[in-house]
């Protein structure tokens, strides 16, 4: 058996050597370079003058709108305005220079609490600021609120933050005069293609997702810039190439969180929790119709994860989600869910420290004692053992606390999380007359190691070496369709739509030897590679088998396509927490130890899920203590570059412990959960916590900032 | 002492991973460009601040951010990049570690990456987990949380001494 074993990454070897492939590493003959010109007021009226044909403006890419590309109005500092296209990266940023844009000035609106009066408006021709007002409502909260024995109020700011993967974006397009082909560094080939084809309008695409460089959400979408690249690459039909800077990256892509939670919350002198009423209002920035659809689902996924493991029946939230003039938000690791886990373990924390009583307390009084659960809000929590769980990690919790110096504290967070979105997936897998297997995943991994995972189930299907599977995925071309790696979906659904189209191949094998071995397929019984016959004990070998059934006139390419029921997601949970040193003279944070307790169902790959949880940690501990998007009132980001944007390097980062159970499996064939954006959602309320106990005061925004602290 | 003008093209030669490489550049050009453009793509881009250190090679055996040299600044010298580090197909033991402990997600911080540890190495053959942690601090990360790249090198460097020893 493979599944559940540390089996290291198959993917490796290429990455090792420097003979990966990512979008800049490719190249046509001819190949032009793009460079867009990015707009460098909040709020304006633009007029573009042509000073060369090798200028392009909107109109050349979305006449008549302003999206993705303005013709005539201009919503955000950053946003891609006017493209120039010149024979390599150097002219082409001397290019740039030569454009002539006018602009007219509008008022602008930084603040979402400002942009939902709607006094200033962000993009003249929309209505309303307010891009959904929707109230959340279950139970009666105002009666829960009176019969409280005490009632919080509180503010809480979940800051926006930058994803900034290591790659930036990227795109080549290339039309060869019978379709467009196009290679991004994207989340998904089969989404990206979808997207294509819906804005240009033509359905002979290919897209190639080469090697990618990270993304943490932040490549789900399709960007302004590669609509714009695609569309000029048809009427140029020369190979194009675009490839920002990281400063542009950061000045228009991977913005995430940005919600502020007003509350009232009322607690019973035991802990009890009765309800919460509030106001969440987040920000998605500009109006582009691409990120706002993304943001909209993470906003509803914030309210709706926001009453955690816990059992609070009653429940009142205003959402208010709102353009401003600032970069589109998208979903950054955890899409929503990290603001709610942030928001209620928060709140669990605060109401700890107000009744004087321990917060694993708290959580115990109020935590969910059966599953499956259906929270007030309409999510179903479908397996595992909360109170077990919260139990062991009550020891972890009691020892960290042994470890802590006078100046040091414990701080921790219990999260739930819904994983695994359907609405299906492919799997393909074929085998070669040769005997070799491949395997080809409609998802698009981007350095989760899904495709080690991949080969591990298939190996114990077919009982065959894992050595004898190779893993694509990323070509339009070599699968019918696919969905994508997002939401920690990859391994559970894509992994599923592996192990059923495995099963099958198994089933179409047995079959082919059931018909040599003169058998039915009843009498055929398969064990590591061998077929034989129950009754004559007659075998033959998996590689004969393949041989045969070409001749045979068989085919040994299956696609299964996985379909995710009801509810379309599955539930893992955990408890993290972290031990921080808090230098009261200096105000310097740093998170000395950290260990993380998860259930996430089956581990199909604990090396790979333990670096998934690092990596995700660590990301949520940037948050809390070094990371904002800091814009000035003027509307510009002031940190649109790594020197200026607090990152943690290998010197900040804590020993990370990680521990997992499997009670609470998924109800899938893989029987796993996703990890890849917990770490993220339960890491971040962790830290926070743990610094308001050691400075005595609330923590109303992040990062940590060194005055505050003091 | 030679004047370059702003489109005039000079001719520079670099070894990288022994081999000589003459090419015609503009004074302006990056090194991490002309490396690029020679066919060394390992030589990733990060960022355009000096901050990423994806962009790490070793020259002239100093480990150096090849976005931060100009191609012609490089003329003469010595380098070597990822793509040089395996020999005879045998994988170099801090690629074989890297492997191991699951110290690249993405991959794409790893070429820089594995050539600083490289460079560490060499300066200190055993260095402490404080002193591993200081040594990367110029090479981000944004996958692996680091952790199992410091596991990483400090086990290359056992490999290293067995080796030797
Ligand atoms: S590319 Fe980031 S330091 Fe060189
Ligand atoms: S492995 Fe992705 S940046 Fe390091």
């Amino acid at each position: 058996m493979y599944v559940g074993k540390p089996i290291k990454r198959i993917e490796d070897s290429k990455f090792l050597t420097g003979r990966s492939t990512y979008v800049d590493d490719i190249e046509f003959p001819g190949t032009l370079f793009v460079a867009f010109l990015r707009s460098v007021k909040p709020h304006a009226k633009i007029k573009i003058r042509k000073t060369s044909d090798n200028i392009f403006t909107g109109e050349d890419i979305n006449p008549g709108s302003d999206f993705p590309i303005p013709v005539e109005e201009t919503t955000y500092v950053g946003q891609p305005l006017a493209m120039v296209v010149a024979r390599d990266r150097y002219e082409a940023y001397d290019l740039l220079e030569s454009i002539e844009i006018e602009y007219e000035e509008l008022p602008f609106v930084i603040d979402p609490q400002e942009a939902l009066k709607n006094d200033v408006k962000v993009y003249t021709k929309k209505e309303s600021n307010i891009y959904e007002y929707k109230k959340w409502e279950a139970g009666n909260t105002e009666e829960s609120l009176k019969e409280a024995d005490l009632v919080i109020n509180g503010e809480l700011y979940n800051q926006r933050v930058i994803a900034n993967p290591l790659e930036t974006r990227g795109i080549l397009a290339h039309f060869d005069g019978n379709r467009l082909n196009v290679w991004s560094s994207t989340q998904s080939a089969h989404y990206l293609r979808r997207n294509l084809m819906n804005f240009l309008g033509i359905d002979n695409i290919r897209v190639i997702q080469p090697d990618v460089g990270g993304a943490f959400g932040s490549k789900i979408i399709a960007h302004p810039e590669e609509y714009a690249v695609a569309k000029l690459a048809l009427k140029l039909k020369r190979p194009l190439k675009w490839i920002p800077t990281r400063s542009e990256e950061m000045q228009s892509a991977g913005h995430g969180r940005d919600k502020r939670l007003r509350f009232k919350v009322g607690v019973k002198r035991d802990g009890t929790i009765l309800g919460i009423e509030g106001t969440i209002i987040a920000d998605l920035g500009a109006p582009y119709p691409d990120a706002n659809d993304d943001e909209i689902g993470n906003v509803h996924s914030t309210i709706r994860m926001m009453l955690g493991p816990y059992r609070i029946q009653n429940v009142k939230i205003e959402e208010y989600a709102v353009n401003t003039n600032k970069a589109p938000t998208q979903s950054y690791r955890g899409a929503g869910r990290p603001e709610a886990t942030y928001f209620i373990e928060r709140i669990i924390n605060i109401i700890s420290l107000e009744l004087g009583k321990d917060e694993f307390d708290i959580r115990e009084r109020n935590l969910i004692r059966e599953l499956p659960y259906k929270n007030a809000l309409g999510i179903t929590y479908d397996s595992g053992d909360y109170m077990g769980l919260l139990n062991k990690a009550r020891e972890y919790y009691q020892s960290l606390k042994k470890e802590a110096n006078v100046d040091e504290c414990v701080g921790s967070s219990m999260y739930v999380e819904i994983t695994a979105f359907g609405p299906w997936e492919t799997a393909r897998i074929l085998a070669k007359s040769d005997g070799k297997i491949i395997i080809i995943t409609g998802s698009g991994p981007h350095g989760q190691g899904d495709g080690t995972a991949f080969a591990q189930i298939v190996a114990d299907v077919l009982e065959v070496p894992i050595e004898n599977i190779e893993v694509r995925w990323g070509d339009t071309d070599i699968i019918s369709d696919g969905i994508g790696t997002w939401g920690s979906r990859t391994l559970t659904i894509g992994g599923s739509a592996m192990y059923k189209a495995a099963e099958e191949l198994k089933r179409r094998l047995i079959e082919v030897s059931a018909k040599m071995l003169n058998a039915d397929a009843e009498e055929i019984e398969y064990k590591n590679g061998i077929f034989s016959h129950k009754k004559s004990g007659k075998s033959i070998t998996l590689k004969e088998v393949i041989q045969n059934a070409y001749s045979m006139g068989y085919s040994l390419d299956v696609t299964y396509v996985y379909n995710v029921t009801k509810p379309g997601y599955t539930v893992p949970y955990g408890v993290h927490m972290a031990l921080v040193k808090v230098d009261k003279e200096t105000g310097s944070v740093r998170v000395r130890k950290y260990v993380a307790l998860d259930d996430v169902g089956k581990v199909v790959n604990p090396l790979l899920a333990e670096g998934q949880i690092i990596g995700g940690a660590v990301q949520g501990i940037g948050q809390a203590i070094y990371e904002e998007a800091i814009y000035s009132k003027e509307g510009y980001l002031l940190n649109s570059n790594l020197t200026d944007y607090g990152f943690p390097t290998a010197m900040e980062v804590p020993r990370i412990e990680w521990h997992y159970i499997e009670k609470g499996l998924s109800s899938h064939p893989t029987n796993s959960k996703g990890i890849g954006e917990a770490g993220a959602i339960a890491s971040t309320p962790a830290v926070i916590n743990a610094i308001e106990k050691c400075i005595g005061k609330r923590i109303l925004k992040m990062p940590t900032k060194l005055e505050e602290v003091i | 002492m030679k004047v370059y003008s702003p489109n005039e093209k000079t001719v520079i030669r670099l070894r990288i991973n022994g081999q000589i490489y003459e090419t015609e550049i503009t004074p302006r050009k990056l090194l991490v460009e002309v490396l690029r453009e020679l066919g060394f793509k390992s030589v990733h881009i990060g960022c355009d601040t000096s901050q990423c250190g994806a962009c790490t090679v070793i020259l002239n055996d100093r480990s150096v951010k090849s976005c931060t040299v100009l191609g012609i600044e490089a003329d003469g010298s010595d380098i070597i990049t990822l793509e040089g580090l395996a020999k005879d197909g045998m994988l170099h033991p801090i690629q074989e570690a890297f492997w191991e402990t699951h110290a690249l997600q993405c991959g794409y911080c790893t070429p820089g990456m594995i050539l600083e540890a490289y460079w560490l190495l060499k300066e200190k053959p055993n260095p402490t987990e404080e002193e591993i942690r200081e040594g990367i601090s110029g090479n981000l990360c944004m996958c692996t949380g680091y952790l199992n790249i410091i596991k990483a090198i400090k086990r290359a460097s056992e490999i290293i001494s067995t080796k030797k020893s």
